[in-house]
């Protein structure tokens, strides 16, 4: 009996590590997957992003506008997010949403045309800046920024 | 006044006959005097033409930033040795003809090309062939430009990674696209933001991702082209007043594949096209107004797809032959308008002869319904539980809640000129 109890404690063991685990993104399979947004098969791995809600759902986006979009036509609320991923531009990784600043530059073209990359790191972020020119970033002002280029496309859904 | 005028004219083209005299051809040769492609461009003028005789020139990167007329001989190989963009124009009216262009560089933060061209107007890039490099003819912020005959083979089959696309187009304005036939490359042609466009009888196959794509490019047309076995098919958004017409899409098959992908198209019409064997024919997502009008479809997965917020849009006068599902739809209602359709499943009578059907046809099947609705349920394609649900609605067709109809089935195919 007590064998059996002690299985049982180390299977609930084996399963909150394994649910644990289960907050890394779920990899992107490129060239195959479509974007949730905007349908297009992400290619590219410099811009993508996803994100996955509490109920576990995950979505993949070839962008980081149309991430953006996704939140803001479908209202998803923070309290619904258990997290959301976007592509570090230098090594390509998605990195959590919390690491990382944008650069908006015409010298990095996004798939969707509004041209906003991710940097995990400051230094590598400073030299795109130097390369490539653009403005630096938060997180609200990239929400406004595609609130504003995208309004129609947005508010088309409802 | 009159006199004036003249004497202008006189003066005016006095001075073109002076320039053109003047205009001169520089001759490029292993062993000749000038035996490099860098050389003559350095020695010529606006206007001159270069010919450019057979051999393998390895340059580095050949700027074009004179208006001069380059011509390849017996086809000379530019090679960018994996290194370097190989010829970049920055000159207007630039015309680049006959040459084999091969091996350009790699880079994940630039866009290497074996042609690019910027910032300039009036280009023609003309019969050349472009082989294994990372993006082969890229436009960006370039007007009134041809690209013509050429034959582009990128680096990759279908399903290997990163490559760019074949025919590039970033920010453009009246360029055609003729005649070219692309293949191995990410997309066959891409555009972004190119307005008043024409792309006109080319093949583009074997590309990994999409054979056409395009996003935020209005009011161009798409004539006679042929999209065949693309990784996923083709793909044109957010776009209006878009006109394709008499092009093939096949043979694009696989669980996300379809042959034309509408999202967000507006005003635009799809015309005498075809369709064959492709997973969907067209899947349309956000699609108002748009007429499609006189295709064929012809053994494909699905002919339709046509999702709950397209609305306002004409499907009429189509031929739909053997395709598994005729048309899906994930919405009980109908806001687009459909009629007058060929439907080769079609059982009804035509009593009073005039051609049409006497009772409207359904083309949205109960399963159909379901599918799109729970995409796991097509292991039950074709088991007994579907033909049950598929004799209940033919002979209850109360029960059936799908309000889509085409309310004038016509009775034979539609013929229409080529």
């Amino acid at each position: 009996m007590r064998a059996v109890v002690h299985f049982a404690l180390w299977l609930l063991f084996l399963l909150t590590l394994s649910c644990e685990g289960t907050l890394k993104p779920e990899p992107i399979n490129y060239g195959k997957d479509s974007c949730a947004f905007c349908l297009m098969i992400v290619a590219d791995a410099g811009f993508s992003a996803e994100i996955k809600t509490k109920k576990g759902k995950v979505y993949k986006f070839d962008s980081i506008e149309c991430m953006v979009a996704y939140l803001l036509k479908n209202k998803l609320k923070k309290e619904e997010l258990a997290a959301v991923w976007v592509a570090d531009f230098p090594s390509k990784r998605l990195v959590r949403l919390e690491k990382v600043k944008f650069l908006v530059s015409e010298g990095l073209r996004s798939p969707m045309g509004l041209n906003i990359s991710a940097f995990a790191n400051e230094e590598e972020l400073k030299e795109a800046f130097r390369h490539f020119g653009g403005k630096v970033m938060g997180w609200e002002e990239v929400v406004n920024y595609v609130k504003e280029k995208w309004q129609g496309r947005i508010g088309s859904s409802t | 006044m009159a006199r004036e005028n003249r004497l202008l004219y006189l003066s005016l083209s006095l001075l073109t006959i002076f320039i053109f005299s003047f205009s001169k051809e520089i001759e490029v040769c292993k062993g000749c005097p000038i035996g490099s492609v860098k050389r003559a461009i350095e020695l010529a003028r606006a206007g001159d033409t270069i010919r450019v005789r057979g051999g393998t020139y390895r340059e580095g990167t050949i700027e074009i930033s004179k208006s001069v007329k380059l011509l390849g001989i017996d086809k000379p190989v530019l090679d960018g040795e994996g290194k370097y963009e190989v010829v970049r124009i920055t000159a207007p009216n630039v015309v680049l003809k006959g040459f084999k262009i091969v091996n350009s560089g790699r880079s994940e933060l630039e866009d290497i090309a074996g042609v690019k061209v910027e910032n300039t107007h009036g280009c023609r890039i003309e019969d050349n062939v472009l082989e294994n490099n990372f993006w082969a003819v890229y436009l960006a912020n370039v007007k009134d430009c041809v690209v013509e005959g050429n034959v582009i083979r990128g680096p990759f089959r279908v399903g290997e990674a990163y490559s760019g696309n074949g025919i590039h187009l970033w920010h453009c304005k009246r360029v055609r696209i003729k005649d070219n036939y692309i293949t191995g490359h990410r997309d066959g042609i891409y555009f972004e933001f190119v307005e008043d466009s024409r792309i006109e009888g080319n093949v583009s196959e074997g590309n990994w991702r999409y054979g056409l794509h395009f996003m935020f490019s209005h009011r161009d047309e798409y004539l006679r082209n042929t999209f065949r076995k693309n990784g996923v098919g083709v793909a044109v958004m957010y776009t209006k007043k878009v006109v394709m017409r008499e092009n093939l899409f096949e043979l694009n098959w696989g669980g996300a594949s379809y042959g034309l992908l509408l999202k967000a198209i507006n005003d635009s019409l799809i015309e005498r096209n075809t369709f064959y064997k492709n997973t969907a024919g067209i899947l349309m997502d956000e699609c108002q107004r748009s007429v499609i009008r006189n295709n064929d479809f012809i053994e494909n997965g699905w002919a339709l797809r046509v999702w709950a917020n397209s609305m306002d849009n004409s499907i009429v006068a189509n031929n739909f032959l053997s395709n598994t599902f005729e048309m899906s739809t994930n919405s009980d209602s109908n806001p687009n308008t459909i009629e007058g359709n060929y439907w080769s499943s079609y059982r009804g009578y035509d009593l009073n002869g005039d051609g049409v059907g006497d009772v409207p046809y359904k083309p949205v099947k109960l399963f159909s319904y379901v599918l799109e609705n729970n995409p796991a349920a097509a292991v039950l394609l074709r088991s007994f539980f579907v033909q049950l649900l598929d004799f209940v609605e033919e002979s209850l067709p109360a029960v059936v809640s799908v309000s889509v109809e085409d309310p004038r089935p016509l009775m034979s195919k539609i013929e229409w000129k080529r």
